[in-house]
């Protein structure tokens, strides 16, 4: 296995850098590939069997478009070519053809340019997610200051009636083409939700049980039989 | 004109509301203020204020150093207002200074302590006049509420330039506080170094030179992000301390601190680090009004962290130790964590970090629980980790996803159920590790705790 997480020291905020540590756990150093802001992307040069990026601070916006721009189109062919890739948080709004914040639009890597972003720092949307992707129950937060608008081309996860997609009039949450996944939702997406990392990583050609499987499952288990309950009475925002 | 009928209306009803409180022994509240609120917008603007106002701000501590410097000026002979119920909101800064004037608007206290929330500084500090803010640190908090640091670091700066006169007492080491730009008399603390070599955390909450994005290095760290830094591409490094801590002795419960040419020894007050930098704080201040060391040296050692944060007993061979360590926040239980891991006693621990609030709605966001450093109690001392909520199988897997074996993590039905699981047998120290919210029920968990050994004890004797 060859995993790349893009810019760790950069995209491991709110809880995303749990999923860098938990694959640091499970593969070797030598499959696991940190590639920090100022290296070139190992994928540019070597096959890789995952992409990983997480959230980040909004001020490394810039530095992180920067970063990507010159690869954008050799991580367009990799998608192409069925690369997984998984990005979580607002590590998705920098792929869209621009991220809109106080009436002024930014240029983002339009890697998707179905889509885009509106950002209001002042205003959190918080909430405890449920939704399905094909057969998996998809469990998680949603903690962020923006959403993303366009047609749903490419939805990801279906979100259950109690809570919203990437916008509050949509019930499609993130996108997923080919074997990119993108999701807003954050903190350890991998280990809350062991089914679906145990599909992805199946994409990559991991076929080994998950460190930590039957802990992560207890725990997943647990989460959905008090969030199925009730009537929903545990999903949904504050 | 109008906002000023407005502001005595609203004042004469919360005195009035409060005065009620009072006869029925519940003043320790915030809604005086609330309601003060609901007749005035402005009303901390309006209010007088006390000759001397102090405010305190940081992720973590500032209950602590709120407490501290009451401690201080009422030895000092002041009278003082401040809420010891760790009100730190906008509502709970009008209930306090709505207790310092008569009702006619004149001051009756010498001076007021403001604990200040970090993401609303700015409504409060525009208005209040303070003399002087300390900033304790700042760092991750509550994802929901806060978001990230940077977030709330630019909360601050508001906070700053919405008072340009009041002087800023800031952490050095601390550099997400003290890199702010600002334009404030400042003073700045530091201890010098602690510890060798640098420890990864779960979370590194100043990642980055701000200047040029390289990754930073530490010439030493103290815990998580603080320490003394230096970015190797652009030389951009922390900046020097006024007052610096040095040569913390925990047996004696001494340490020194320099200023300028001035050196002078001080009784520590707690055994933590953390705490540690909360005196050097209030000596910081204390020594800019003016005191003298000898005055200063004196006061501290009646100055004292409150029982809500630290309480400690002995008792039938056993020690038994809450400390808070706020739930929703990564930063602050971690920071605990690392200063358990420097204990040698054999001990057993009880997790009660889970938020009241949310034990209904169960909506609790669990990334801080992933995010925690429970590394630190992967040690053969610790013999047992105790949680029971329904989150235990979050903190379950958060503490095996940090090494900890899973025989030693036991999961209890409930949070009072955490007790039966104790064993005692060969153990020195029990830990019992709260929420802020959860300091009755945590303290009602250690009277069980001391009537179990208590019957032990007796059979035994038997």
């Amino acid at each position: 296995m060859k995993i790349e997480i893009l810019y760790p020291e950069l995209t491991n905020a709110y809880g995303d850098g749990i999923n860098i540590k938990y694959l640091k756990e499970m593969f070797s150093k030598k499959e696991v590939i940190l590639t920090s802001i100022d290296e070139e992307p190992y994928f540019v040069k070597h096959k890789v069997d995952l992409i990983y990026m997480g959230s980040h601070p909004d001020e490394y916006d810039d530095i992180i478009l920067k970063s990507l721009k010159p690869y954008i189109k050799k991580l367009r062919e990799l998608i192409e070519e069925n690369t997984p890739v998984l990005f979580t948080g607002n590590a998705m709004e920098l792929f869209g053809s621009f991220m809109e914040e106080k009436g002024i639009k930014k240029e983002t890597l339009n890697l998707f340019p179905e889509f885009s972003f509106k950002r209001n720092k002042e205003a959190r949307y918080n909430s405890m997610f449920l939704g399905t992707y094909g057969d998996i129950k998809i469990v998680g937060n949603q903690s962020q200051t923006s959403f993303m608008y366009g047609d749903n081309k490419y939805p990801f996860i279906e979100a259950c009636e109690d809570c919203i997609g990437s916008n509050p009039d949509t019930k499609v949450e993130g996108i997923h083409y080919k074997n990119f996944y993108a999701t807003y939702l954050l903190g350890p997406f991998l280990l809350l939700n062991p089914l679906f990392t145990k599909y992805l990583l199946g994409l990559s050609g991991y076929k080994k049980p998950l460190y930590l499987e039957s802990q992560l499952m207890k725990t997943y288990e647990n989460r959905l039989s008090f969030m199925e309950t009730m009537e929903h009475k545990y999903i949904g925002p504050e | 004109m109008i906002g000023k009928i407005r502001f005595f209306i609203g004042l004469w009803a919360s005195k009035f509301y409060l005065w009620i409180s009072k006869l029925r022994g519940a003043e320790r509240d915030d809604r005086a203020g609330l309601l003060a609120y609901r007749f005035s917008n402005d009303f901390i603007k309006h209010i007088k204020k006390p000759k001397l106002m102090i405010g305190i701000t940081g992720t973590n501590g500032k209950s602590t150093i709120t407490s501290m410097v009451n401690d201080f000026l009422t030895k000092e002979g002041y009278k003082v207002q401040y809420n010891d119920w760790f009100a730190n909101a906008l509502a709970g800064h009008a209930r306090c200074l709505l207790d310092a004037v008569t009702i006619f608007n004149h001051p009756r206290v010498d001076a007021a302590i403001l604990e200040l929330d970090e993401k609303t500084l700015a409504k409060t500090m525009a208005y209040v006049d303070l003399d002087y803010l300390i900033v304790t640190n700042l760092s991750s908090d509550s994802l929901k509420r806060n978001g990230y640091p940077s977030y709330i670091v630019s909360k601050v700066k508001e906070g700053f330039d919405s008072s340009k006169k009041t002087k800023i007492i800031l952490n050095a080491d601390d550099p997400l506080c003290s890199f702010i730009p600002h334009e404030n008399p400042t003073i700045y603390y530091s201890i010098d170094q602690t510890k060798k070599g640098y420890i990864e955390h779960n979370v590194n909450d100043f990642p980055v030179c701000p200047k040029c994005f390289h990754k930073v290095e530490y010439e030493y760290q103290h815990y998580r992000h603080i320490g003394k830094i230096k970015c190797p591409n652009c030389g951009f490094h922390s900046i020097k301390g006024d007052y610096v801590g040095s040569k913390i002795d925990y047996e004696k419960k001494t340490f020194i601190v320099t200023h300028g040419k001035e050196k002078e020894e001080y009784p520590i007050i707690s055994n933590s680090l953390f705490n540690v930098f909360n005196e050097l704080s209030i000596i910081a201040l204390f020594s800019d009004m003016g005191y003298s060391n000898k005055t200063i040296k004196k006061n501290m050692k009646d100055v004292k962290v409150p029982s809500s944060r630290e309480n400690f007993i002995e008792a039938y061979g056993k020690k038994i130790d809450l400390q808070v360590a706020k739930g929703q926040n990564g930063s602050s239980a971690s920071t605990v964590f690392e200063h358990i891991s420097h204990m040698d006693d054999n001990m057993e621990i009880i997790l009660l970090l889970t938020d009241r609030g949310y034990l209904k709605s169960k909506k609790e966001t669990v990334t801080w629980i992933y995010e925690t450093d429970f590394f630190f109690l992967n040690k053969p001392n610790i013999k047992k980790i105790i949680v029971g909520n329904y989150l235990a199988e979050d903190y379950k897997t958060a503490m095996m996803l940090n090494g900890i074996p899973e025989e030693k993590i036991v999961i209890a039905k409930d949070d009072e159920d955490t007790i039966n699981y104790l064993d005692f047998d060969g153990i020195d120290r029990i830990m019992i590790l709260f929420d802020v919210e959860y300091i009755t029920g945590s303290l009602k968990l250690r009277d069980q705790i001391l009537e179990k050994l208590h019957e032990r004890v007796k059979q035994d004797e038997n």
